[in-house]
């Protein structure tokens, strides 16, 4: 019903879609890319969601910024996570594949294509 | 002894890199030998399998023909519930259904990439300890101990569900179980910890739908997070990144969308092993959880 337009995409299908084209196009996802798709492609506000919502409140305690907030500049510094957020910033700028995917992820598209049609044909 | 093939996945590439590199330091600080699955790719998740599910299935062998065909591994170790879970299915489907294994084949042929023969086997984190060294193995190299900290073993829904597809489970003693599984338990039993009676430590935390249904996940999660303090615990251990990011993230939702506020901590087993065997807090990248258990790890005397 969602393919054929009948019924709008579920939130859930979405986050499929998304989550399934990256895995197509480089044979792994990038977690904040997911994220940051999915939020828009269901219309929520990202900066809000930064400035106010959950999303701010957990990347700030992910970087230990209620100590800094707190004072606690020599606690802050000795906590400072350091690999974790670079590694993360690494990769939303180079995004994480499979070497030698393209072929793969090609095939598995084509793959899915095909079925899909089948099922279109069996159905008419 | 063997050597295994690690694959991490993609949460421990990502937001689950504290897990990835506390097993990395365990596995070390242990003398286990591990190398990396070369040019793996992602298992699906939970994601793929609702476009098509041959998806998951072939994405799934893939990863274990390359450990067999191009490593050379009987064996591919992962620490994340997900990817357990579905290279176990994929091993289930093909060893069941000749036309899966017979498709999964053709794709790889039409690919380019290895032929999956199902002569390679799954083994979570946890099995894996286990095997290789046991609760007495690890009592042995126990350097610090956990020195009574109370906690509770949360496995997730993905470790022991669905039973068909974990057929070494279930085999009396010494294995797992999928009704009430307690490696986790053991293993941390072993390292001084005390574990308290947690009857929500299979019961799903909404983790395929963290996102697009937040706010079932956060009730899910303050259901885990509530449960845990009822029954005493100081610190939730997880054996999954997508249950440990949904833990944190939800922890933080039920405060800001329902006004609850919980006080459990949540540490990766792996971290609390780390800890008993010596390693630092930051080698075991405790510092990079969202949840922050560093003051009550020093009050516990474990750094």
């Amino acid at each position: 019903m969602e393919d054929e337009g009948h019924v709008a995409k579920s939130s859930s299908t979405l986050f499929d879609e998304e989550f399934t084209r990256q895995c197509l196009e480089r044979g792994r996802i990038e977690d904040t890319e997911v994220i940051r798709n999915f939020l828009r492609e269901t219309g929520q506000d990202i900066v809000a969601l930064l400035k106010k919502g959950w999303l701010g409140i957990m990347i700030a305690r992910m970087n230990n910024l209620p100590l800094l907030r707190e004072g606690k500049l020599l606690k802050f510094l000795a906590r400072l996570p350091l690999a974790g957020p670079l590694k993360m910033g690494w990769m939303m700028l180079f995004k994480p594949r499979t070497r030698g995917w393209a072929k793969t992820g090609e095939m598995l598209a084509a793959y899915v294509e095909e079925q899909k049609q089948l099922i279109k044909t069996r159905g008419s | 002894m063997a050597k295994v093939a690690y694959y991490p996945g993609c949460a421990l590439e990502g937001s689950g890199g504290p897990y990835d590199r506390s097993t990395r330091a365990l596995v070390s600080a242990l003398g286990l030998k591990m190398e990396n699955l070369a040019d793996w790719n992602c298992c699906g998740a939970m994601e793929v399998k609702n476009i098509h599910p041959m998806l998951q299935t072939y994405m799934s062998a893939r990863n274990l023909a390359i450990a067999a065909e191009r490593m050379g591994f009987d064996t591919v170790m992962a620490p994340c519930n997900g990817c357990y879970h579905n290279l176990k299915k994929a091993e289930y489907e093909c060893t069941t259904s000749p036309e899966t294994m017979q498709t999964v084949q053709d794709l790889a042929r039409k690919a380019g990439d290895p032929v999956y023969k199902a002569n390679v086997r799954t083994l979570h984190l946890l099995e894996w300890l286990m095997e290789a060294l046991g609760t007495e193995g690890i009592k042995a190299r126990i350097r610090r101990s956990l020195n009574g900290i109370r906690i509770a073993n949360y496995y997730g829904c993905m470790y022991t569900r669905p039973r068909q597809i974990f057929p070494e489970k279930d085999k009396g003693p010494g294995s797992e179980s999928t009704h009430k599984p307690h490696f986790m338990d053991d293993l941390l039993e072993a390292a001084g910890a005390v574990n308290v009676e947690f009857p929500l430590k299979t019961a799903c935390c909404g983790g395929a739908h963290t996102l697009s249904d937040s706010d079932t996940s956060t009730q899910l999660v303050l259901n885990l997070l509530q449960a845990a303090e009822e029954a005493g615990a100081e610190v939730i251990a997880t054996e999954c990144p997508t249950c440990h990011s949904g833990l944190e993230m939800h922890q933080i939702r039920a405060e800001t969308h329902f006004g609850i506020t919980t006080r459990v901590k949540v540490l990766y087993f792996t971290q609390l092993l780390g800890l008993a065997l010596g390693l630092s807090a930051r080698k075991l990248a405790i510092h990079e959880n969202v949840s922050d258990s560093l003051d009550l790890l020093q009050e516990k005397g474990l750094i």
